[in-house]
């Protein structure tokens, strides 16, 4: 059990689900922290990926069509929604929690109807081990790793050395501001929702052949990111980074050791903890 | 005077018997007058929304067509069979409530439903005090010996015991157990450990259990790829198997061990695509059971449902917990809780698995069928059919 390949192979898993948690929490992390909307269907956009993939396929696409068309279908849902519902509610936290709560249900609901209840599979894209010195590990998960990583550098990147980066940022400040200096907040908000709503799509299209596709399952996803979010900070990418590292290794290290049961609730402890003593997360915005 | 007012009270008195006797020789006529009027109601109590929402919209279909065919060959007895549709929301305490509804507003007199052993258990308490029969259609760990409470599901001694000596025969001795962490997988695990060790066989590591909504498995893939058995025994169900499974497939480790379980059938393997292929199940039903009587039933219910694409063998116990139940019903001619009750053992139904009767144990001899999946559209080929068993049943729960 403690050999050197199952430890590897153990380090390598944790390393994956920090990068799934990454992909998985980073929409709702920049919603959360530039606009102040907690996007309670944050789960369905996820999902709305994998069925993404799933209708590719169903259509006769390849695998890979689905994955690169399922942020531009999530993105553009996310800016209708965000025009249709969000934009009338934006400094009112508790109607928007109900009207994308209520949204998430209608989702559910649409796509039950779209592709019924039952679950969905599609083909995997990259099926396969990578072998290195003797030791393999499938490639899919480090193409995993290697995805997680560009959209951290791509989000870094639009954050940090674009211009929109720039007026994104004095918006998350102070938007009243930022608005005075004629920075067309309503217009940077429809961006960095549909933005935000891409990640989310990109990162079910991309689980999907590691997890279950059906109507339900956007629900584990969103309550996942809530977790890492709120634990790893809102307000600074950085957060998710933290966030999903202190999750991901944790339960990956503890799961190996003792019984799944404890240690997701182990985890939950010291995520409580944290909190305790950290209120605003790891990384202050 | 005093005489005048007594005679015409001794008349009124005397209408009044006269009415009373009359009237209680018209109500009082047994069920045979006042039932032909009344239609049977029977609670259908099954998950259309909530993660188990995938079996039950299919149960539910089922019991629709189960339904029908009743009231098309006359009723249960002269009377017609009406539905009361409930839906529990794969919620325990929600199917408690609804199971009261049924009982108290409705006034159903049998209730056919519920899909986990949570739900079983949580409207068995409710159908038990309110004195109204249930019949629970869906294969579980057996033990549940609760006056007027009928099972048409699998229990273990039908659905693991011919299959784990199968599987040592035909696939390894050695096994890895793992499932979701609540009854059915734990006293299930409980049986096929003493089954392998029984016969000279080997569970590799300590049986392993998960909460609902684990996503990621890899530790457990990773034990069981340090393991090396023959067998992967999987007791995880519903979004958790096939993700499991997923798991599982894409760490490659199908090539050195085979999936065993009783938890996949034709909605799981629908999820898995190529991760399901070489995967065996048992269960008392598989829709590609190749008879005349399946084939019948299929084409019936296709005809009424065009787009259900699969019946798998919960929504299958469900179609034949109707039928059981309205024969009962027929047989007992009251809807009185005793006779009901008396009536179920010895009811005998020609089921699409094949004919099926009521134990006196409460629960149904039953079918026992191993299949394999072979292909990614989550097709499942029957290699071995051991034919109906009775149901062996020691009480525990």
């Amino acid at each position: 059990m403690f050999e050197l390949e199952a430890i590897l192979t153990q380090f390598l898993n944790g390393a994956t689900l920090v990068s799934v948690l990454i992909l998985i929490s980073m929409g709702l992390a920049i919603i959360f922290g530039v606009i102040g909307v907690i996007n309670l269907a944050h789960g369905e956009f996820f999902i709305l990926g994998s069925y993404t993939v799933i209708a590719a396929d169903a259509l006769g696409l390849n695998a890979w069509v689905g994955i690169a068309l399922a942020p531009v279908v999530v993105g553009v849902f996310g800016g209708l929604v965000e025009r249709g519902i969000i934009r009338f509610l934006y400094a009112r936290p508790l109607e928007t929690l109900l009207a994308t709560w209520g949204l998430s249900i209608v989702i559910r609901q649409l796509i039950r109807i779209v592709f019924g209840v039952s679950y969905r599979a599609s083909p995997h894209p990259l099926l396969g081990d990578l072998t290195v010195f003797g030791f393999s590990y499938p490639i899919y998960r480090v193409f995993l790793m290697t995805a997680s990583l560009a959209v951290i550098l791509v989000a870094f990147y639009i954050f940090y050395r674009t211009d929109f980066g720039v007026k994104i940022r004095a918006i998350t400040q102070d938007v009243e501001m930022a608005s005075a200096l004629a920075i067309n907040t309503s217009r940077m908000y429809l961006y960095t929702f549909a933005f935000g709503s891409a990640l989310a799509g990109l990162a079910g299209a991309l689980m999907t052949p590691e997890i279950t596709v059906s109507p339900e399952a956007g629900l584990s996803f969103l309550a996942r990111a809530f977790f890492v979010v709120i634990l790893g900070g809102i307000g600074h990418l950085a957060g998710v980074l933290g966030g999903a590292l202190v999750v991901g290794e944790l339960e990956t290290f503890l799961s190996y050791l003792i019984s799944a049961t404890t240690a997701q609730a182990l985890v939950l402890v010291v995520a409580i903890i944290i909190i305790r003593y950290r209120p605003q997360g790891l990384f202050r915005g | 005077m005093a005489k005048a007012i007594e005679r015409r009270q001794a008349l009124k008195y005397l209408g009044y018997g006269l009415g009373a006797a009359a009237g209680t020789s018209v109500l009082g006529f047994p069920s045979v007058l006042r039932a032909s009027k009344h239609p049977v109601k029977m609670g259908i109590l099954t998950s259309l929304t909530g993660v188990h929402a995938i079996f039950g919209e299919t149960m539910l279909r089922c019991a629709q067509f189960a339904h029908k065919e009743i009231n098309d060959k006359g009723g249960i007895a002269g009377r017609k069979l009406e539905l009361v549709i409930e839906d529990d929301e794969s919620d325990p305490k929600v199917g408690i409530e609804k199971a009261r509804k049924l009982i108290k507003r409705e006034k159903v007199e049998v209730i056919v439903g519920a899909i986990s052993s949570a739900m079983r258990n949580a409207v068995g308490t409710v159908t038990t005090k309110e004195k109204t029969v249930f019949v629970y259609p869906t294969y579980y760990e057996g033990g549940y010996c609760h006056e007027g409470v009928f099972v048409t599901g699998a229990i273990p001694n039908q659905q693991i015991e011919p299959f784990v000596p199968w599987i040592m025969e035909n696939v390894g001795k050695t096994f890895y157990i793992a499932g979701s962490d609540y009854i059915w997988p734990k006293e299930t695990a409980k049986v096929v450990r003493a089954l392998v060790e029984k016969q000279g066989g080997q569970v590799v590591a300590p049986e392993e259990y998960f909460p609902w909504n684990t996503g990621d498995f890899s530790s457990l893939v990773n034990r069981v790829a340090r393991a090396k058995p023959a067998v992967m025994y999987s007791l995880l169900i519903g979004s958790d198997s096939v993700t499991f499974l997923k798991q599982f497939h894409n760490f490659g480790l199908k090539k050195t061990t085979r999936v065993c379980t009783s938890g996949v059938a034709e909605k799981e393997a629908a999820g898995l695509g190529e991760a399901g292929v070489g995967i065996v199940s048992s269960q008392s039903y598989f829709m590609t059971l190749d008879t005349p009587r399946n084939k019948e039933f299929l084409d019936g219910f296709r005809r009424m449902f065009p787009t259900e694409k699969v019946v798998d063998s919960i929504a299958e116990g469900m179609y034949n917990g109707v039928h059981v139940g309205a024969l009962a019903v027929a047989k007992a001619g009251t809807s009185d809780w005793n006779a009901l009750n008396k009536a179920f053992p010895g009811v005998r139904f020609n089921a699409p698995q094949g004919e099926i009767w009521m134990a006196d144990n409460r629960h149904a001899a039953l079918n026992s069928i191993i299949a394999e999946c072979v292909n990614d559209k989550g097709e499942l080929r029957i290699i071995k059919n051991f034919g109906v068993t009775p149901p062996k049943v020691t009480c525990f729960q």
